[in-house]
């Protein structure tokens, strides 16, 4: 279970996240929701450890990780799908999916691992050896996916995983949250695909200029006057 | 015909040695945006150790297995007690700080070994057929070099750890989203990089004469060659280093020694007007 | 820009005006009364002083690291004692023709070097510097070719202190009135932000070489004093990386970007290197180096901005309750 504490964030004197909790439960898939500049991906990036809060502290199954550098608190098997896929474009899939179980010593896993990320996407096991930067956009969501789950996560986070990615596309990629989901993983997700999103969701928070302003279960957030007013455009 | 063949294998053979330093100031160029100015340093101490080898009476270029890895741990060494406090400063902090070690290094070089020219020579003359003359240190040691870059371009490529280190180079958060310990990336690219040349200095030690003061002619080269093959992109110096051993080769023999030695700015400078990526980049 | 100037003339604190004239009278009563081991001593000093300063336009305000700035210098020199040779030119003429020569040459190469940044532009300059050097040694019948150029001594040590350190004040006290003026100002935006300062309207390009330009135009005339003076000097001195070296390093040491480090730099840099080569003739290089490190882990910004911190410091202190 991963658990937001309270934290405070600040860019330089630039406060960015305020007294924000929440908590995401093992098994679960939890949505953040929030206009632009809301705090979304700082959140993440604090959860990741590229922030560290000025107060209030991030656990993992009880243990605070804030303060931990980044490399560790990936080896604790939280995993970040970041904005923008962030894939290393100059590598193959194959590269990219091997970086991605860089902390598992164990390669019988690696390989089981491997087998089952390409039986999710078997357009990538077509292009196993192609450079990842010459793959389309959506195929390289679909390895940024990949390569987060390479790492065995207990908890996947994904920072906009439908931005910049063809319609087409984003339905498989939904349809795949829900398949890793049953396996077992935990799903954080920020999403600007508001209505799906939320739908998935058996959590979520709301943000709005650095605080949760409202949370709850995502289909009853859905009829909620405000976020049907400010997200879904309806009146 | 023969002169020219004499010419390229001779040119590519000091090409291999270049491959070897530059592949160094590269690799930690493009892992950690450090250039190394201290790099020519390493090689001249590799120089020495091949003539501490030489003189204890076993071959040469055997000292790069006893030596290799205690440069490795003295990179190690610098990059803990120094390196590190400046992989995220501005250039010009690096470049002098570098700049700082290169001229301490050699002139401590200097207070204990003395000026004069040296050499541990070992193996004489040349192998000749059909009138093309090699000289057989410079066979052995070209190839131990070339054997030595291609076992590194292909851990880079290969290895788990060639692809972390090249995973960090590409872009350090995403990789320490892997779980990849940046800063013990850096350790590890700066030993390699130091041990890198001075394997370079050990191999160049049997063929030249040098001083303490032998690194400053060797970095230049290894500038060059590092700009024009693309900074970060090993394989891209190995190919630039056969190049420009080639070119100097060629003006030694048909223009002069002298202006051999410019080479290295020309280059510099026509890859950066028209080229600014280099031979193998994109960009 | 005349007028921005007059408005920081107006501004300047007193003790620029002080410290200026009181240099100035310093340096007409020294050059009549001075011993000539002090005269010559501080001579290199006020050249140094023209070299970081004219080092600090490019690579202080506007960013640029050059490492080959010795070019300027060496190409000063050699140009006025081939146009006094070759021209048969009087001495200020040539002086002043090495210069815009210089300058010139510096606008040329400016278009396709300023389009570097960082490290590549550094690597250029140093090429540019390395390139000059051998087309010096083998233009033999103009420069002599290794060997060096001679020249009749003209003036000496006396008038070439006396002008070294007018060209030196006339130099910091410019920069100091140029410090609020567009083009100073611009450089600083450069430094900052390139491609915002473009977007902004700032010409970057022609601000760039308008820099580079009077970068090397001073250190031209340091030249040309110099070999005035000595009335010889061959490739390798006139375009020794070393003096490259230690302008970068006087300059870093007092404080890079500001008016007063190329002043503070190369006074506290050269009494410390002549303390030291005089108490360990030997080490002194090697304890260069340590000096080198220990500048940069501990005082990257030089010694004006820790004084300044020194002094608001203590100003906040007294504020606060």
């Amino acid at each position: 279970m991963l658990e937001v504490d309270k934290i405070d964030v600040s860019y330089g004197e630039v406060p960015a996240l305020r007294q924000v909790s929440l908590r995401v439960e093992k098994g679960t898939i939890v949505s953040i929701a929030g206009a632009n500049g809301a705090g979304k991906s700082t959140l993440l990036k604090t959860i990741v450890g590229y922030l560290t809060p000025r107060s209030g502290v991030v656990r993992l199954n009880g243990e605070t990780i804030s303060g931990l550098p980044a490399y560790q608190i990936a080896r604790k098997r939280i995993a970040l799908v970041p904005e923008g896929r962030g894939l290393f474009s100059d590598m193959t899939v194959e590269e990219n999916l091997a970086l991605g179980a860089y902390s598992v010593p164990d390669r019988g896993v690696i390989a089981k691992r491997r087998a089952w990320v390409y039986e999710l996407f078997p357009r990538l096991s077509e292009r196993s050896a192609q450079v990842s930067g010459t793959l389309s956009g959506g195929e390289q969501q679909l390895l940024a996916i990949g390569r987060g789950l390479m790492s065995g996560p207990e908890i996947l986070m994904l920072d906009e995983p439908s931005l910049g990615v063809m319609p087409s596309f984003v339905d498989r990629i939904f349809e795949v949250l829900g398949e890793i989901r049953k396996s077992g993983t935990t799903i954080l997700l920020v999403e600007q695909n508001v209505d799906r999103s939320l739908r998935m969701a058996d959590y979520a928070y709301i943000l709005q200029t650095g605080e949760v302003v409202l949370e709850g279960k995502g289909e009853a957030l859905l009829k909620n006057d405000m976020v049907r007013h400010a997200f879904l455009g309806l009146a | 015909m023969p002169e020219l063949l004499t010419i390229l294998i001779s040119g590519l053979l000091m090409g291999c040695i270049y491959a070897l330093l530059a592949g160094g100031l590269t690799l930690i160029w493009g892992v950690m945006g450090i250039v190394n100015l201290a790099h020519g340093e390493a090689l001249m101490l590799g120089c020495f150790a091949a003539l501490y080898f030489a003189a204890t009476g076993f071959v040469p270029p055997l000292a790069i297995v006893v030596f290799g890895p205690l440069f490795f741990l003295f990179g190690v060494l610098l990059y803990v007690t120094i390196i590190r406090r400046i992989v995220n400063a501005p250039e010009l902090m690096s470049l002098l700080l570098t700049f700082g070690l290169s001229i301490f290094i050699k002139n401590v070089a200097v207070l204990a070994w003395g000026g004069e020219l040296r050499i541990a020579s070992y193996l004489e003359g040349s192998f000749a057929f059909g009138g093309i003359y090699v000289s057989k240190a410079r066979l052995v040691a070209g190839l131990i070099a070339i054997t030595i870059s291609l076992g590194m371009y292909a851990f880079l490529r290969y290895a788990r750890q060639g692809q972390a280190i090249r995973a960090v180079a590409f872009n350090r958060r995403i990789a320490e989203q892997c779980g990849i310990n940046a800063n013990a990336i850096y350790m590890i690219v700066f030993g390699l990089g130091t041990a890198l040349a001075a394997a370079a200095g050990i191999l160049a030690g049997t063929i030249f004469a040098f001083t303490p003061l032998v690194g400053e002619q060797f970095i230049l080269k290894a500038f060059a060659i590092t700009v024009l093959g693309g900074m970060g992109n090993f394989l891209g110096a190995l190919i630039a280093a056969l190049l420009l051993g080639v070119i100097e080769q060629s003006v030694t023999y048909f223009i002069d020694a002298q202006i051999s030695a410019a080479a290295a700015f020309v280059i510099i400078i026509l890859t950066l007007l028209f080229r600014p990526q280099g031979i193998l980049g994109s960009r | 820009m005349l007028a921005d100037i007059i408005e920081n003339a107006k501004t300047l604190p007193r003790a620029w005006w002080i410290g200026i004239l009181a240099a100035v009278g310093f340096t007409l009563v020294y050059a009549q009364t001075g011993s000539p081991y002090y005269q010559s001593f501080l001579m290199s000093l006020a050249m140094y002083v023209v070299l970081c300063s004219s080092w600090n336009i490019i690579s202080g305000f506007a960013g640029y690291i050059s490492f080959g700035h010795v070019a300027f210098w060496g190409l000063g020199a050699y140009l006025t004692a081939i146009l006094i040779n070759n021209a048969a030119m009087p001495w200020p003429v040539a002086l002043i023709g090495a210069g815009v020569i210089t300058a010139a040459f510096a606008a040329l190469i400016s278009h396709p070097l300023l389009r570097l940044s960082g490290v590549y532009f550094a690597i250029a300059m140093l090429a540019m510097a390395e390139a000059v050097k051998v087309v010096v040694s083998y233009a033999r019948p103009i420069t002599g070719g290794g060997g060096g150029i001679y020249l009749r001594p003209l003036i000496g040590v006396d008038d070439a202190f006396l002008m070294m350190s007018l060209l030196a004040i006339v130099l910091v006290a410019m920069i100091a009135l140029m410090m609020k003026t567009r083009f100073i100002q611009s450089l600083l935006a450069i430094r900052n932000n390139e491609t915002a300062s473009d977007s902004l309207g700032i010409p970057t390009a022609r601000t760039k070489m308008f820099a580079l330009v009077t970068s090397a135009f001073f250190p031209a005339i340091a030249g040309g004093i110099y070999i005035l003076n000595t009335a010889f000097i061959d490739p390798k001195t006139a375009f020794d990386i070393s003096i490259t070296i230690n302008t970068i390093l006087m300059t870093v040491f007092g404080g890079i970007g500001t008016v007063l480090g190329p002043v503070l730099g190369p006074i506290a840099f050269m009494i410390l290197s002549e303390g030291l080569w005089t108490n360990f003739p030997f080490v002194h290089k090697a304890l260069l180096g340590v000096i080198i490190i220990l500048l940069v882990l501990f005082l990257p910004t030089g010694i004006v901005p820790a004084i300044r911190k020194v002094f608001t410091g203590r100003k906040v202190a007294r504020g606060t309750p």
